[in-house]
């Protein structure tokens, strides 16, 4: 499903580049469920980042379903996005001034969903994630494990085939935590694809397969 | 998606009331203003463009060569309409219109002077388009005795009545003249009520009375009798040019001999109608009052001057829109940056904002067409015209808004649609620190903008009022205080016996003096021809001039340089001038002293006077322009107005008084009174409301270009939130950080005074060159305007950065 080939990723830094990923190598297949770790700074958000084609590698070649994505055009790449992929970020990120409802809505407006089928998939993820009771709340009404549901229930809406999470639990407290942990075991077994960014041995423990890295290099692919 | 969009932009709005309210406010002001001032530009640009024809339409006037010299009269003889009308077949029809010189109107004891009133042939209605409200056009004046008034006049004496049938008293003091029979008070029958005149015509009546007891009256129709503002309208088709040279020695066809003898010449030309509010400043025969224009001309540097600021103020307002607007969008970064990842494309990320923002725009120039509704009707009041907002509606402004609208829009909207929409999410949502950059060339530069027009417009604002209070300060040569003035209105009865008047009021003890005269200084009128010698004309000197009894030298300080002021021993002085310092080099001679004892012929009146003394100039027709040469005569048959001196404080009671003892004298005859200092400064108006509408402006565009400010600022400290943030965890104080933000806003509002002072200082002198004695422009003149923006700038930066820093760094780095 995924191939990296040889990919870095670097910054300029006044004349000099700083390499902050390294000739990563990588194959994934679908459903797989992967955890990537490493400490703080390793470079596990920026690769998770190239592989959510949110960010560009500055080196190397990558194929998504086999589409070259470093040769495609932006409009492109976004459908391929749109299409597959769904994204969690460490801190809730919900767009403020809609309501988790409309949160959850949007990706099926962007994927020009009709509007009764839009309306019985956000009730089923509502009832899936247990959150109907939310649906009319902003944000910032929320706690924080409810903004993460909200934002993990978003990821999932439109049935990715890949989920991509970054440190996914890094701001939730253990039982929170683990309930996310339980949904992401329960949607591979489904057949989605994961792959989190954690420094968790507890998370990376879910998963099927753990890759290391350490100051931009891959050190290990267990 | 619509909806969504909409969700977004709404709860935004909601949430930043108090941004949202200045974003649109500003915005929504400053199209306000430029509304009601293309209002007014375009009023100046269309006068009698609404006539039917109206470019067929053309005013006759006059050329005329006498010994004496050479005058331009917009008024010509009756004659001149009769003998076109009969002998030209290019004309579609011809009017005349003499105005009624201190007209009364009387009904049921109310009594007012109309400044409005005419004469008028029934053609009127057929040359101009006068639209009715009751009455028949076609017949309305043609009767002798009838007369049509307008909307506001029927209100005012009638109310809810119909006034067509009923009767109304009028007087023209000037009547005698011609016709004993109608001297006094005269019965008229109303035919007709036609509209309000609108404010951009020439020509505004509120009664048109019938011309019809004038005309075949030998005396009036003659080639030597009164003048009237006489207008054709030509057919279709006909040259002007050709047309005018048909006319031009048409006097000299009736009269060719006669007119010889008097070694008199008169050439008729035409004047467009629709040139005449602009391009015709014809004063006429002066000896007589209300020669001259109909209205005061237009003058186009005041139309430059107001289109120039309408269109500052909006550029103002724009830049503020836009400039809050960029800085307001840095707080959706995140939310741009969400969008795209939740799969939203770039071009509908460009589509939604560049929507709303063009939306929010729209929704200003909703506010500000409903501002500019509200606003008219003060506008309309302060300045005197007629305006509407309807008046706009036609396809060129229309599409000037709407282009405008979405143009400020688009460039509104441009951060957030392109620079936010095309940085990768992943700095975004971090955040906003490394995102904004981008954008802060643009509003530094609409700050310097808005700060230089600002500024500019302050400095010019500063210029007027100096100019203004220079103006009432410097020495005029007499004095104005605490004198109430009491036009004679040219009343027979009055202008008889003002000795009774005079002596009566001076009785009491709040009035400490009285002086009658032809005119008081601020109203000026009148001028007369001085030459050497009795036969020989040439040549003559013309001079202004002022008749006045003995006490008006003393009741005004004016000072005497040379000689001695007029006695009381009447008779003596009946034959004696006086003349002011400027006349003395203009009758060539070589000082005041040698100027006494000279005689001189007053031309018109055939009298010989002697020169018995020398008066200092004296500023009695304003400060715009020099004093000039003026001759002052004591002559009662000449006097006009009677000046009160109250003694101070007793102002109310002097005019219980004086309101009493006219009614008293003269019951029949509504009792005026006014305050030289009053009329004096009226002189000023124009300058005056440029300067009250220069200072409202100006203080709007400071306000809002602080406002933009304000954007920029947060703009900056929220870029740099981290940055500050990080600081404070280091230990730096509060005091630092705001230093820092500070200091550069200092550089751009440093940079707008650069800008701003050598262009203000450009336009300010030009505006001066309009005045005979001016202010200078000194360094308080630009120092005081960019000192005092500088100052509340600075303010809005400190508190703005200061509460910036004082935030909880803890809020600004949670994202990393
Ligand atoms: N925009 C950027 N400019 C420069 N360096 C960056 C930028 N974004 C991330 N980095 C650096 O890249 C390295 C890897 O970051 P990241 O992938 O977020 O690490 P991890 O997620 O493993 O903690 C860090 O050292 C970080 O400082
Ligand atoms: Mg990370």
């Amino acid at each position: 499903m995924i191939e990296l080939r040889n990919i870095a990723k670097y910054y300029r830094t006044g004349s000099v580049n700083t390499y902050v990923l390294r000739r990563i190598t990588l194959d994934i297949r679908e459903g797989e469920f992967i955890s990537i770790m490493g400490p703080s700074g390793a470079g596990k958000s920026t690769l998770l980042n190239i592989v959510g084609m949110l960010d560009d590698a500055s080196e190397g070649e990558y194929s998504f379903l086999g589409e070259p994505v470093h040769q495609l055009n932006e409009k492109k790449r976004a459908s391929l996005y749109k299409e597959h992929m769904g994204f969690i970020f460490q801190s809730y990120h919900l767009i403020d001034e809609l309501t988790v409802y409309e949160n959850l809505e949007t990706p099926l407006l962007y994927k020009k969903i009709k509007g009764s089928q839009r309306k019985s998939m956000v009730c089923d993820t509502l009832d899936r994630f247990q959150i109907v009771g939310k649906k009319d709340l902003f944000p910032n009404q929320l706690s924080g494990g409810q903004q993460q549901l909200v934002g993990v229930a978003r990821a999932l809406i439109a049935n990715p085939k890949l989920l991509l999470a970054d440190e996914p639990t890094g701001n939730l407290h253990s039982a929170q935590g683990k309930e996310i942990m339980d949904l992401f075991k329960k949607l591979n077994e489904e057949g989605t694809t994961i792959i989190q960014a954690t420094h968790s041995e507890t998370n990376s423990a879910y998963s099927r397969r753990i890759i290391r890295l350490h100051d931009g290099w891959l050190e290990s692919d267990e | 998606m619509i909806k969504n969009y909409l969700t977004v932009a709404i709860r935004n709005i909601l949430r930043h009331k108090g941004y949202a309210t200045i974003n649109i406010a500003g915005l929504a002001l400053g199209i306000a203003c430029c509304i009601i001032l293309a209002l007014f530009v375009r009023n100046e640009l269309t006068y009698d463009r609404y006539h039917e024809g109206a470019e067929r339409i053309y005013r006759v006037a006059e050329h005329r060569k006498v010994p004496a010299g050479e005058f331009r009269s917009p008024q010509v003889s009756p004659a001149v309409a009769l003998a076109i009308k009969s002998g030209q077949p290019g004309v579609e029809n011809a009017v005349r219109i003499d105005r009624i010189f201190n007209g009364l109107i009387e009904r049921q004891g109310l009594s007012c002077y109309e400044d409005r009133m005419y004469y008028a042939d029934p053609e009127i209605f057929q040359v101009f388009s006068i639209p009715f409200v009751k009455g028949n056009p076609h017949s309305a004046l043609v009767e002798p005795l009838t007369v049509v008034i307008s909307e506001s006049i029927a209100a005012r004496f009638y109310g809810d009545e119909d006034p067509v049938g009923q009767t109304i008293l009028l007087k023209d003091p000037f009547m005698a003249r011609l016709n004993d029979e109608y001297s006094g008070l005269v019965e008229y029958r109303i035919t007709g009520v036609v509209e309000d005149a609108p404010s951009n015509t020439h020509f505004k009546y509120d009664v048109i009375v019938s011309l019809a007891i004038l005309a075949g009256n030998q005396q009036y129709e003659s080639w030597y009798g009164g003048g009237a503002y006489t207008y054709v309208k030509l057919r279709e088709g006909i040259d002007a040019i050709a047309f005018e040279e048909n006319i031009r020695r048409l006097a000299h066809e009736f009269e060719g001999s006669e007119l010889s003898a008097w070694g008199q010449e008169r050439d008729y030309y035409l004047q467009p109608l629709t040139g005449i509010h602009f391009d015709s400043k014809l004063t006429g025969f002066t000896m007589m009052p209300g020669r001259g224009e109909m209205e005061t001309p237009g003058n186009y540097v005041y139309l430059y001057i107001y289109s120039v600021i309408g269109l500052l103020i909006l550029v103002i307002g724009c830049m503020n829109f836009i400039n809050l607007s960029t800085a307001h969008s840095v707080r959706r970064a995140r939310e741009v940056g969400l969008r795209k990842v939740v799969g939203a494309g770039r071009f509908q990320l460009i589509g939604q904002y560049l929507g709303e923002s063009v939306t929010i725009t729209a929704i200003s120039l909703i506010m500000a067409l409903l501002l500019a509704e509200l606003a008219l009707p003060l506008f309309n009041e302060y300045a005197g015209t007629t305006l509407q907002l309807e008046q706009l509606l036609y396809p060129e402004s229309v599409m000037a808004v709407g282009g405008l609208v979405l143009f400020v829009g688009i460039v509104a909207g441009c951060y957030p649609a392109f620079v936010l929409a095309s940085i990768k999410p992943t700095l975004t949502l971090k955040g906003s620190s490394s995102a904004g950059t981008r954008g802060s060339f643009l509003l530094r530069t609409m700050v310097v903008g808005q700060f230089g027009i600002s500024m500019f417009l302050a400095i010019c604002t500063v210029t007027v009022h100096q100019q203004l209070e220079h103006m009432r300060s410097q020495g005029i040569g007499f004095d104005m205080e605490q004198k109430l003035v009491i036009p004679f209105r040219f009343d027979r009865h009055v202008r008889s016996r003002w000795e009774v008047l005079r002596s009566e009021l001076v009785a009491h003890h709040s009035i400490t003096g009285a002086a009658a005269s032809s005119s008081v200084p601020g109203r000026w009128t009148r001028s007369g021809f001085l030459s050497y010698e009795e036969g020989i004309l040439d040549p003559p000197k013309e001079l202004r001039f002022i008749s006045c009894d003995p006490n008006f030298l003393p009741l005004y300080e004016i000072e005497i340089v040379a000689g001695r002021p007029f006695s009381d021993s009447t008779d003596d002085d009946r034959r004696s001038f006086l003349i002011n310092e400027a006349a003395v080099s203009y009758l060539g001679y070589s000082s005041p002293e040698a100027a006494l004892g000279e005689r001189l012929w007053e031309s018109w009146l055939g009298r010989q006077k002697e020169i018995v003394g020398v008066t200092a100039n004296f500023h009695y027709a304003g400060l715009q322009h020099d004093v000039e040469p003026l001759f002052m005569e004591f002559s009662d048959s000449r006097f006009d107005a009677l000046t009160l001196m109250i003694a101070p404080g007793r102002i109310d009671e002097a005019l219980d008084y004086v309101e009493a003892k006219w009614s008293e004298l003269f019951p029949s005859t509504p009792f005026e009174a006014f305050f030289l200092d009053n009329a004096f400064d009226h002189q000023y108006r124009t300058e005056r409301q440029m300067g009250q509408l220069m200072s409202l402006l100006s203080g709007l565009g400071l306000t809002v270009a602080c406002l933009g400010l304000l954007g920029l600022v947060s703009f900056t400290a929220r870029q740099r939130a981290q940055e500050i943030a990080i600081r404070r965890v280091l230990g730096a104080p509060t005091s630092r950080i705001t230093l820092s933000m500070s200091v550069e806003s200092a550089v751009l509002i440093a940079l707008s005074g650069i800008v701003a002072c050598p262009l203000a200082y450009a336009a300010a002198s030009r505006w001066l060159e309009n005045f005979a004695h001016t202010t200078e422009i000194d360094v308080w003149t630009l120092g005081l305007p960019v000192g005092l923006a500088t100052i509340l700038s600075l303010t809005t930066v400190v508190v703005c950065v200061f509460r910036a820093a004082r935030a909880n760094p803890v809020e600004a780095l949670k994202y990393e």
